[in-house]
């Protein structure tokens, strides 16, 4: 559905204008998205650089093993670091999978089949990733090896 | 005087299915402009030859092409800065016309979409409205805008969507909602706030390096982004 973004009695309404806005709470969507994207941006920058130098060059992947795993596991705050990283990480990667959908797909029931691929596989991740890190228990994995 | 070669995109609507590339040869001085050499073609080798231009001081804006790949004034750009093979196209993402005149009233109809002119419903005051020079420095930048359109056809974004209403359009808004004797900012602002107004910028910079009058323009659409997030809140 089209809303005509534009102001009565004043200029022209422009070609496109007010494609596909959403209206009332999801008005502004577009503008926290992208203040979405700036924050996120800057959260993960932080998160995974410190993510990728901890485990490799403070650790080392030659020294990863399960054993140091569940040793950060079992601290509250690195279960926290680790659904914020992937939460981020995955929210982000989405918004941006959507521009990209939003901009190259211009045929409309092509985009939304994309999109509802996408969303889903994305929400699937998530899911499971956090439920994972809430619920890892030791020493069933160590009963299963 | 050396040689210099011209490489134009060709367009004759009437006899031509799609655009052809023919060359020219012609003398120019390091120093001459891009136009002196496409004017030379014009009236000595080929009078069919179809572009515009007016002022040929970088100050009309009709003389936007492409150039080696990139927008540019013709009369702004030298011999010497783009070799002895020039290759000049037609601006992207508009109907070509005729050779390099290309149908630009879509443009200019996203430009009218933003309101771009004065608005104040308040009463004349007894004096001028005046400004501080803080006030006018806010927008200084966009009032260069000379509606060339070489940043919007440099846009990525404009490419993919005809209906992007593209930097162009957002410098001039800017021009407007940063105008302290302007009371309408609220308007443009809502009429911006769209999938197809700035959302649609990607923070591709081509806009930018495509200006002839260095411009800021990504920055001018940021301020305009940063605008409308403040205003939603
Ligand atoms: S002819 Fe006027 S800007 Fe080039």
């Amino acid at each position: 559905m089209t809303v005509a973004a534009q102001v009565d009695g004043r200029g022209e309404p422009r070609r496109g204008g007010g494609y596909d806005r959403p209206k009332g709470r999801l008005a502004n969507f577009e503008v926290f998205s992208w203040f979405f994207m700036r924050i996120s941006g800057l959260v993960l920058i932080l998160l995974a650089l410190y993510h990728l130098i901890w485990w490799n060059l403070v650790i080392g992947v030659e020294h990863l093993d399960s054993q140091v795993v569940i040793e950060r596991w079992s601290n509250p705050f690195w279960r926290l670091f680790n659904v914020l990283l992937v939460t981020f990480a995955l929210l982000h990667g989405l918004n941006g999978a959507r521009y990209s959908i939003e901009d190259y797909i211009r045929r409309r029931g092509l985009q939304i089949a994309v999109k509802t691929i996408v969303y889903s596989v994305v929400l699937v991740t998530l899911v499971i990733g956090v439920y994972a890190l809430l619920t890892f228990d030791p020493a069933s994995f160590f009963a299963i090896r | 005087m050396p040689m210099v070669t011209l490489r134009i995109q060709r367009f004759d609507p009437e006899n031509d299915q799609r655009p052809v590339y023919r060359e020219y040869a012609v003398n120019a001085d390091p120093t001459d402009r891009v136009l002196d050499a496409i004017n030379s073609v014009k009236w000595y080798q080929d009078g069919s030859l179809t572009y515009r231009r007016s002022c040929a001081h970088g100050i009309c804006g009709s003389d936007a092409m492409r150039i080696n790949g990139a927008n540019r004034l013709a009369c702004k750009v030298l011999i010497r800065d783009v070799g002895a093979k020039v290759t000049i196209e037609p601006l992207m993402g508009f109907r070509v016309i005729k050779d390099l005149v290309v149908d630009m009233e879509p443009f200019f109809a996203q430009f009218r979409s933003v309101l771009p002119y004065l608005i104040n419903d308040e009463g004349a005051p007894e004096r001028e409205r005046t400004q501080s020079v803080h006030e006018r420095e806010v927008y200084d930048d966009t009032t260069k805008c000379i509606l060339c359109a070489a940043c919007t056809t440099s846009c990525p974004s404009f490419w993919a969507d005809e209906n992007f209403v593209g930097p162009a359009a957002i410098v001039n808004a800017h021009r407007f909602i940063f105008d302290s004797r302007d009371k309408a900012a609220a308007e443009r602002l809502d009429i911006l706030n769209d999938r197809e107004g700035v959302w649609r910028c990607r923070t591709v910079f081509n806009c930018t390096e495509a200006c002839p009058r260095e411009i800021r323009i990504t920055k001018a659409i940021g301020e305009v982004k940063k605008a409308i997030l403040s205003s939603a809140r």
